[in-house]
């Protein structure tokens, strides 16, 4: 092994794991001794992330206060060596590390919380790509309608959950105190899009969330107006279809109409 | 391949860090700023608003991408992904230059997201030199090589810091990103003369200075850039521009981000130095 790699290897086993062997290597002075000297390293790297997080897990921070939420970050980082030469990915795992690790899995709101604010992040620089228009689809044959498949853009984000993950956000984007944590009555699913640069979220109504999860997972219009029937009569689905379908092209959550190979 | 000749890039002026604080008082009306700074990796996004904002500025100002992970110092190959990323960005934003640091950020696939001091060796200068020449080829241009502020030197260190620096430019045939705060305070952590460092820096390899604010630890002092550039470091511009004469300027703030009036004011006590030290080499 090269004196580099040594040299490396030893100092990156210091700050991740505490390891002193990089101070054999290190000169000490009268300002300061090499454990010192490597102690910035060791300070500055969890310090980063940390920060990094915080900026990143608005809700979570919210919702769980500073002191706490600063406590879950480190345990995060201590738990996760970063594999990106971007920080702005770092935290992609936290929502399944808080959901997995106790203490923080006794409660899951924090999971939860985790998780619509990285979806909010993933909206907000997501590729940008054009919107379809109701023009495609005049320009697909009514009979095929059914074979029809729709394509969200990488900005639309549906999001499922059990805790009032929402309300505690609109909290903190009004300025208000932030509400208790409390379970919902039923799992609920939300949409996160982006709109003119804005990112926005909203709870969707169940038949709506239903249907818009058939077509995120690439099924045909027809499949979509199969999953309305659990909430609609046979003679209204159509209608309301068509409805959801004229809203969804208007909010731009559309990518693109098209007729399978 | 690149280009071997060891002419610099034009001359941008004064700039400052672009900072998501400002960039709307950067487009509401044409700021006393020559050009603007922009951290790579906060634009290597697929889309969205970060990009949109660097496209409308790039239409106001000259920009140049300083990236923060390259990584190029480590014992890990070079990431192919990130340099894709990073040759579509400057496809697209078409920049004065791109720098990164003399530094390596992890190994084994980690990544530290500090930049991390290299021992000063021949071994270390083979291997950096090799890889900037690798890169400059990958992206079609030169790049610069920012000297970085440490805590450390290693004991298996051959050479002063300054003396790598320029083996290690004039073997890659790359620029130099001369950070003037960075000379300060490793020169104060470890005890040597920065005028040295100074003399010993080619002058046909600077293309840019840094300025930057930092703070105390005990006996060592931290690279913050969390408040305004100290008096030694305005002092130790004021030889640079003596020695280098007028270089690209620009000021780094990423904490405790002020209006932008306020780093104007900076901006423009830099330009007067710059002024009376280059009036004073002529």
């Amino acid at each position: 092994m090269s004196m580099l790699t040594q040299l490396q290897d030893a100092f990156q086993r210091a700050i991740l794991d505490g390891d002193s062997a990089i101070r054999d290597a290190v000169v000490s002075n009268d300002a300061a001794d090499a454990s010192e000297r490597v102690g910035v390293y060791v300070h500055a790297y969890t310090a980063r992330l940390v920060e990094a997080l915080r900026s990143d897990f608005p809700t979570l921070r919210f919702a769980a206060g500073d002191a706490v939420c600063a406590d879950m970050l480190r345990d995060y980082v201590a738990a996760t060596p970063s594999v990106h030469r971007n920080v702005r990915w770092y935290g992609g795992g936290l929502a399944e590390f808080l959901r997995h690790h106790p203490p923080w899995s006794d409660a899951p709101a924090f999971a939860d919380m985790a998780a619509f604010d990285w979806a909010i992040g993933l909206s907000f620089d997501a590729e940008d790509e054009p919107c379809a228009g109701e023009e495609d689809i005049a320009t697909l044959p009514p009979e095929r309608w059914g074979e029809m498949l729709l394509r969200l853009p990488p900005h639309v984000r549906l999001f499922a959950c059990e805790w009032n993950v929402l309300e505690i956000r609109q909290a903190h984007d009004r300025g208000q105190n932030a509400p208790s944590m409390r379970p919902l009555a039923r799992p609920q699913t939300s949409i996160v899009s982006r709109q003119s640069g804005q990112v926005h979220y909203r709870q969707l109504a169940a038949d709506e969330a239903a249907a818009l999860t058939v077509v995120a997972a690439g099924a045909p219009f027809v499949q979509m107006c199969e999953a309305l029937c659990d909430w609609h009569a046979q003679d209204d689905v159509a209608l309301r279809a068509a409805s959801l379908l004229k809203a969804w092209i208007g909010n731009g959550w559309i990518a693109s109409v098209a007729l399978p190979d | 391949m690149m280009p071997t000749t060891d002419s610099r890039f034009p001359t941008l002026g004064f700039g400052l860090g672009l900072r998501t604080d400002h960039y709307e008082s950067l487009l509401d009306a044409r700021a006393d700023v020559d050009w603007l700074e922009a951290i790579s990796e906060n634009y290597l996004v697929p889309g969205g608003r970060p990009r949109d904002w660097l496209r409308r500025l790039r239409e106001r100002y000259p920009i140049v991408l300083h990236g923060v992970s390259l990584s190029i110092g480590s014992q890990d190959s070079l990431d192919p992904e990130y340099l894709r990323q990073l040759k579509r960005l400057i496809d697209e934003i078409e920049p004065a230059w791109v720098s990164d640091h003399l530094c390596w950020t992890g190994v084994h696939g980690r990544n530290l997201h500090d930049l991390l001091p290299m021992a000063y060796t021949e071994e270390s200068i083979a291997h950096v030199s090799a890889r900037v020449r690798r890169v400059q080829d990958i992206l079609g241009r030169r790049i610069l090589l920012e000297n970085v502020s440490s805590y450390v030197e290693f004991k298996a260190s051959t050479m002063p810091e300054w003396e790598f620096l320029a083996a290690v430019a004039e073997r890659a045939d790359c620029l130099i990103l001369l950070d003037i705060n960075n000379i300060h305070v490793s020169a104060s952590n470890h005890g040597f003369d920065p005028q040295r460092y100074l003399a010993g820096i080619p002058a046909h390899r600077v293309q840019q200075f840094h300025l930057a604010g930092h703070s105390f630890q005990n006996n060592l002092i931290i690279d913050t850039h969390d408040r305004p550039v100290a008096d030694p470091v305005w002092r130790l511009y004021a030889d640079a521009v003596r020695r280098f004469g007028a270089v690209s300027t620009m000021i780094e703030r990423d904490d405790d981000i002020p209006v932008l009036t306020e780093l104007l004011v900076e901006l423009a006590r830099a330009r007067a130095i710059a002024d009376a030290c280059t009036d004073l080499a002529a």
